[in-house]
């Protein structure tokens, strides 16, 4: 599987290098903001990273499904199911290769963030203001967030569960519309359409699943729901490529 | 290590790709198997390769159905390029050195060779004629026990042919099924020992060329003519 | 090598390989090519190959030894009788079709004098 592993990884390697050339350029313009003491680049340069960072992780989730839809559609389908691979291992090895990517991604901006804010900190702000700048952004999100260590970590977990989640939906659907319509042209339209309605039946089903009530509990509870949900419906992926698509 | 269909059949859509299509393949043989464009050989092959799952009946091969072990000893070359665009000639090898334990490098090297082709060429860049002859270097290079050539002379000058020819022949094995679809019915008349004819998704027959030659005194492209006369326009 | 569409693949191989020891170009004692360069020498299948020296050797025109390949006859009278009988073939093949064209033998016969000549 490592083999599998290793040519998703390929597939989506021209993107990622890419993001990653944005990024430094952003960088640039940050340092040259913090160590020049302009306000312009400063400012630029870290919602440019911001961005480059939510658009970055975004994008490999999104590639990920676009990936799989041409590697169904297109002749390149022979190239995976040709091996002696069958499709548990084929779709796992995808899936794996993009929550390892997304992962990697997350912990590659996250710590670019901290020595980036460590850098403002040394040269030009209080540690107080940019305390207070993560807390005005949590509450956007939900106004009972604080920064506290589990709080964070809860938060991250969930943003990943439920990342996987929409990825593995993504699959379910492209390999869904490839099965029915073999390939034709509208078929990548479908996809959306399936992939809107697993999505909110997902949505309904478990909002209908009670669980704890406060924070961190609950946002744990919804990870792990999210997660069951992702490894239920890889499963169900996998066997209808194993038993009905045909390439 | 027969690969065998029974009542096979492949539905797309309105259309009927194959029709109860039963067939037995024999180690040790070469068939050639014949029929006009969309006559249904490229659906029973990609059936028999398992990248189409067909409607109803069942692909055996070894006794057992097929299955994704079946891969393993199963090489099938389709007409169609379908590498990933960013392969040269040297990664399309070893692709299938990753995933082929019957894949020899050195017989690749030398398939090339003999093609006129180099590792560094990039899959993107090649030509119709170049891309062919890649394609069969890399099959070719697998020791698997079914071989299926999907059309492998189109888009091959003349004298690129004859060596592709020569490829096939030192192919054969006691041990190794060949399969080979083909429109152009001359060029595998010396070579093939059974001709499978294929008519609007259903089998005709299959007959042992030496054998139509002693009995009716005719090569198998007489056969074809027969068979296919009056399909007209659909006729190539 | 152009194969005719009629006869058989295999019997047109063997006839060309007769013509090569009738016209020297195989000597008597020669070792033949193994089953497979035979095959590719020829463009035909591995078993038409075999099937080639099987009829060969059933004619005595070859044997084989055993691990060492197959050799063409060290039998002069053999090779002489092959000549005649080739000969006799392209012969009869003349003669039906010149009869077919209402030709008599002895127009015929003036017309190859002339044709020498």
């Amino acid at each position: 599987m490592s083999k599998l592993f290793k040519y998703e990884f390929r597939k989506s390697l021209f993107s990622k290098l890419i993001f990653i050339g944005v990024t430094a350029v952003m960088e640039i313009i940050y340092l040259i903001g913090v160590f020049g003491e302009y306000e312009k680049p400063l400012v630029l340069g870290a919602v440019g990273l911001f961005f480059t960072a939510l658009a970055g992780i975004a994008f490999i989730g999104i590639e990920s499904i676009l990936i799989l839809y041409r590697d169904l559609t297109t002749k390149q389908s022979y190239m995976l199911f040709m091996t002696p691979n069958n499709s548990y291992r084929i779709l796992g090895s995808k899936a794996l290769e993009n929550a390892f990517s997304v992962l990697l991604s997350g912990i590659f901006f996250g710590g670019l963030a901290a020595l980036d804010f460590w850098l403002l900190l040394k040269n030009n702000l209080e540690l107080s203001d940019i305390i207070n700048m993560i807390t005005d952004m949590l509450h956007s999100i939900d106004p009972r967030l604080e920064i506290k260590p589990n709080v964070l970590a809860v938060l991250l977990l969930l943003l990943l569960c439920s990342w996987i989640l929409r990825i593995v939906t993504g699959y379910l659907a492209v390999v869904l519309s490839c099965t029915l319509l073999s390939g034709k042209k509208a078929s990548g339209i479908i996809s959306f359409v399936i992939y809107i309605a697993i999505s909110l039946l997902i949505g309904w089903v478990s909002d209908k699943i009670p669980g704890p009530k406060e924070v961190v509990p609950s946002l744990a509870f919804n990870s792990v729901i999210f997660l069951v949900w992702a490894i239920l419906m890889y499963f169900v992926t996998a066997w209808i490529m194993d038993k009905k698509l045909s390439v | 290590m027969m690969l065998e269909s029974k009542e096979i059949t492949k539905v797309f859509g309105k259309k009927t790709a194959v029709d109860k299509i039963s067939l037995k393949l024999s180690p040790g043989f070469i068939y050639a198997m014949l029929g006009p464009n969309g006559s249904g050989k490229t659906t029973w092959m990609k059936m028999a390769a398992g990248l189409i799952k067909p409607t109803s009946g069942e692909m055996y091969y070894d006794g057992r159905p097929l299955d994704v072990a079946s891969r393993k000893e199963i090489a099938y070359m389709s007409t169609e390029p379908y590498f990933y665009t960013w392969m040269t000639a040297g990664d399309v090898g070893k692709y299938y050195q990753d995933f082929f334990e019957d894949f020899s490098m050195e017989k690749y090297r030398s398939l090339l060779e003999r093609m006129e082709l180099t590792e560094d060429l990039k899959t993107k860049a090649l030509s119709s004629g170049m891309m062919a002859k890649l394609k069969i270097a890399v099959t070719l290079a697998r020791d698997a026990r079914v071989i299926m050539l999907d059309e492998p002379l189109n888009g091959i000058d003349l004298l690129a042919r004859d060596q592709i020819m020569k490829c096939i022949v030192e192919a054969v094995a006691p041990d190794r099924i060949l399969l080979i679809s083909s429109h152009l019915v001359e060029e595998l008349e010396t070579v093939a020992d059974y001709a499978v004819f294929i008519k609007k998704s259903h089998l005709i027959e299959v007959r042992e060329l030496e054998e139509l030659r002693i009995s009716e005194g005719i090569s198998v492209a007489d056969k074809y003519r027969q068979i296919y006369a009056n399909m007209g326009g659909e006729n190539e | 090598m152009k194969y005719t569409n009629s006869a058989p693949i295999y019997l047109q191989v063997v006839d060309s390989i007769k013509e090569k020891i009738i016209t020297g170009v195989l000597a008597p004692g020669d070792r033949l090519p193994s089953g497979r360069d035979l095959a590719l020498e020829y463009t035909i299948n591995p078993n038409t190959a075999a099937r080639v020296y099987q009829t060969l050797e059933q004619e005595q025109i070859c044997y084989t030894k055993r691990g060492l390949g197959t050799f063409v006859t060290e039998d002069p009278e053999r090779i002489r009788v092959l000549r005649e009988e080739m000969a006799e073939n392209l012969l009869d093949a003349f003669l039906t079709g010149i009869s077919r064209l209402g030709i008599s033998r002895e127009e015929a016969i003036q017309m190859i004098i002339k044709k020498e000549g």
